[in-house]
């Protein structure tokens, strides 16, 4: 089956499908720069007579599907956005996903970052590169000072969302000696007790915590879950981190929380305008780390995505049930 | 929103080219953008010209980038109720052109 893949992907697992006999064009947006929007997917598709697609942000909606000849579509995504799933069924193709790709990478970066602004490790860096110069013994206190920071040890850590990265970065929290304080009505109480994680109202987390880290899903239950009434109920000296979905907070009233002195800090990987640049808003305050959506983006992912992707893609040529299709019915209707 | 409304609201993103930034971002582009409003069935259309609003017009026009959206939508967008980038992703938000032209779009818009 002649196979493109546009995203990034493992030379060893591309090897292994050859083997399998797809024959791979592999053209990583890494490498060519390029995303595919609209329908602008489809003449590729066309001109390479191709019949498995395994996108990462390419679209392949509906005007895709209908009118390509696609039998198998992959997304090295957790919850692929850019692939019309109705579509897909309909025509009965397959889709399947990454899920659970990054959760290392993401709770990993999201101690980095709760490291990174509790002890003023970028707000320093920053100080230096602007050209800071210390000529007497009272610069370097000025520089001491700016960059006195604080210990994670014995902080009240609060978790929004206690899915699979919530509790990766809740375990890995208890190596330094936190309180962590939890709000998800769906977290079972083993969950919760695993990381010796208090469950409590959404209110009292935000008024207890010292850092409060987000990690619940974009839905719309969790759309604008912290505005401006909700950060003013934390401590002036919290240190809010997002590391989710932008969606999740009101940018605008966190932009003016931080301004105001509201709450102390914040560190980011996630912005309603995406992908992030010199021009970013939170740029320009100093209490802020921001970094551009980089939560997965490690090496690891993409082996973790390839070896994903191409175990299911296996199965799906041995003609079992992949166990990362997002739409199961249409290989289970095949076997009728 | 009436036509009225939105073609003040579309001028009103006329200041937005005194900020330094959008001047370096859009420094010799020179492309159309037409705003299509299937709920109220019109047409407008934005010339920029090397850093600069040229022109706002009704009407439809051949244009490098089209979007379209409900006017209820352009006006959440612009009153920052919704960001173009979740718009987008809901399918509220519709765009015909090169990926460039859409990052550009963007930064206008926000």
């Amino acid at each position: 089956m002649k196979t493109i893949i546009t995203a990034p992907f493992t030379d060893s697992e591309i090897d292994e499908l050859r083997e399998a006999g797809l024959d791979i064009d592999h053209r990583s947006w890494l490498n060519t720069g390029k995303l595919y929007l609209g329908d602008s997917f489809l003449e590729i598709i066309k001109e390479g007579g191709f019949e498995v697609a395994i996108v990462e942000g390419d679209e392949i909606k509906e005007e895709v599907i209908e009118n390509s000849e696609l039998k198998l579509i992959g997304c090295v995504r957790g919850s692929p956005n850019n692939i019309s799933l109705p579509a897909a069924t309909a025509k009965g193709i397959p889709v399947i996903a990454a899920v659970g790709r990054n959760i290392v990478a993401v709770a990993e970066l999201t101690i980095s970052l709760m490291l990174s602004q509790i002890r003023r490790i970028v707000a320093a860096d920053r100080l230096l590169r602007d050209d800071f110069m210390v000529d007497d013994f009272g610069d370097f206190a000025k520089l001491y000072t700016h960059s006195m920071g604080q210990e994670l040890n014995g902080k009240t850590v609060g978790v929004i969302g206690l899915g699979k990265i919530g509790f990766e970065v809740a375990k890995r929290l208890l190596a330094f000696g936190v309180d962590i304080l939890v709000n998800d009505p769906y977290a079972p109480i083993d969950r919760i007790k695993e990381i010796n994680g208090e469950s409590v109202t959404f209110e009292k987390l935000l008024r207890k915590s010292d850092i409060v880290t987000v990690h619940c899903a974009p839905t719309d239950e969790t759309k604008g879950l912290l505005g401006k009434e909700q950060f003013s109920m934390m401590k002036k000296s919290a240190i809010f981190i997002n590391t989710a979905r932008a969606s999740i907070t009101d940018e605008y009233a966190l932009l003016d929380a931080l301004k105001s002195g509201t709450i102390a800090g914040a560190a980011l990987d996630v912005f309603s305008m995406e992908p992030v640049d010199c021009d970013n808003i939170f740029l320009e305050l100093d209490n802020v780390t921001v970094s551009p959506h980089i939560g997965g983006n490690t090496h690891e992912t993409i082996q973790r995505q390839s070896e994903i992707l191409t175990r299911n893609i296996k199965t799906f040529l041995e003609g079992g049930i992949p166990d990362n299709v997002l739409n199961p019915e249409v290989i289970k209707m095949r076997r009728v | 929103m009436e036509k009225g409304e939105i073609l003040s609201e579309l001028e009103s993103l006329g200041s937005k080219f005194e900020d330094p930034k959008i001047q370096r971002r859009f420094k010799e582009y020179n492309k159309t953008i037409l705003f299509s409003f299937p709920d109220i069935g019109a047409f407008f259309y934005m010339r920029i010209g090397d850093a600069s609003l040229d022109e706002i017009g009704e009407g439809e026009v051949d244009a490098e980038l089209s979007v379209t959206m409900d006017s209820t939508m352009l006006k959440a967008i612009l009153s920052r109720e919704e960001s173009p980038m979740a718009a987008y992703s809901a399918g509220k938000l519709k765009t015909k052109g090169e990926v460039p032209d859409l990052l550009k779009l963007q930064k206008l818009l926000l």
